[in-house]
């Protein structure tokens, strides 16, 4: 991994090579077929598939922090609208510290580097995501009823979204 | 419910062609119209790029595209889109744009809506559709709201149109609302 150096020194995230992305993804795919799924991802297709993604899509992939097993990420990026979306690929719902940070880096990163105007999330309905997206300056703007099956049974998606403003007086 | 049609009362679905690319192109070249429908204005394009963008946008394997057209002359008037397109989850994101101002107003977009919907749901058995609409534009939400919409939330600022950050509107479709409304919507109620 190289670590990425931005004039907001988000010096939490790494960004992925294509060797990570392709040590990640059966455990990926595994993990979060049915979320990958809703991320415009085919699995169980080859890694390859996501390597791709990333260079037809200009998505931003990060490792967290040095071996971790998940990736996060900035995708959508729009720059005319000016807006972006927080991409979060782990099945772990459970946020601590370096979670939180990550969390953090990445946002910040989309409004202090990318210059966005917008950030939003679409995270799994619980209360660690919640209380994460409000530590962004984050509001809950709504819910895609259905988005998921998996195991648990069906799943809502909820929709986050931070202005600037918003994030500049968290 | 009843079989699911392609044909309505006024029009029918067909695969979308490169001919129905022309008139679209009057869409996309439309000042006003392109911002409702693509979330920004569009640069105005020939009629062959309008072609080459939707032959590409067609390969695209979560994409589907269907021409809506009059059944009194064959002429396609809009377009139905379906993309993010989950075959996991069995969702997908819709849309439905009449080409030209004439078309509009006369409850064609519901039944062009319709259509597409009850294909999507009693044919390809979907779970749930979504769809975003600028918040300001009153009559593409009437159309969802006829065909059973609900209203999920709202992205603030999310399109920017004629240099403004503009608010839009997100809807779920459910077949269980859509087939309580779906005979009146095609049209095929009586």
């Amino acid at each position: 991994v190289s670590t990425i150096s931005t004039e907001a020194d988000v010096r939490t995230l790494l960004l992925a090579s294509d060797d990570d992305l392709r040590s990640l993804w059966p455990q990926l795919v595994h993990e979060l077929g049915g979320y990958l799924s809703a991320l415009y991802l085919l699995p169980p297709h080859d890694p390859a598939d996501l390597i791709a993604w990333r260079r037809v899509t200009g998505h931003f992939l990060f490792l967290p922090y040095a071996d971790a097993r998940w990736l996060c990420g900035l995708m959508n990026v729009d720059e005319r609208t000016p807006a972006s979306e927080v991409l979060w690929l782990t099945a772990d719902a459970r946020v601590g510290p370096r979670e939180r940070e990550a969390f953090l880096a990445l946002v910040r990163f989309g409004f202090e580097s990318l210059g966005m105007e917008r950030v939003e999330w679409r995270s799994l309905s619980a209360e660690s995501c919640a209380e994460l997206a409000k530590a962004a300056g984050m509001r809950r703007e709504g819910v895609f009823p259905l988005a998921l099956v998996g195991p648990p049974g069906e799943q809502d998606l909820i929709l986050y979204g931070a202005l600037r403003e918003e994030w500049e007086r968290r | 419910v009843g079989t699911p049609v392609t044909r309505s009362r006024n029009l029918y679905l067909r695969t979308f062609q490169d001919e129905d690319a022309e008139r679209m192109n009057q869409l996309r070249c439309d000042h006003d119209l392109s911002a409702l429908v693509f979330g920004a204005q569009q640069i105005p394009e020939s009629a062959a790029e309008t072609i080459e963008w939707a032959r590409e946008w067609r390969k695209h394997p979560r994409h589907l595209m269907w021409a809506v057209c009059r059944r009194e002359d064959d002429v396609a008037i809009g377009v139905a889109t379906m993309e993010g397109i989950d075959r996991w989850n069995r969702t997908l994101w819709h849309g439905l744009n009449l080409f030209t101002q004439e078309s509009r107003a006369k409850g064609l977009g519901t039944e062009g809506f319709a259509l597409a919907l009850d294909y999507i749901f009693n044919e390809m058995h979907y779970r749930a559709t979504y769809g975003e609409i600028l918040a300001s534009n009153v009559p593409a939400r009437r159309i969802s709201e006829k065909t059973g919409a609900e209203y999920v939330g709202g992205r603030r600022r999310a399109w920017f149109i004629h240099g403004r950050g503009e608010d839009t509107v997100l809807i779920v479709q459910r077949p269980e609302r859509f087939n309580e409304v779906r005979a009146a919507c095609l049209g095929l109620d009586n």
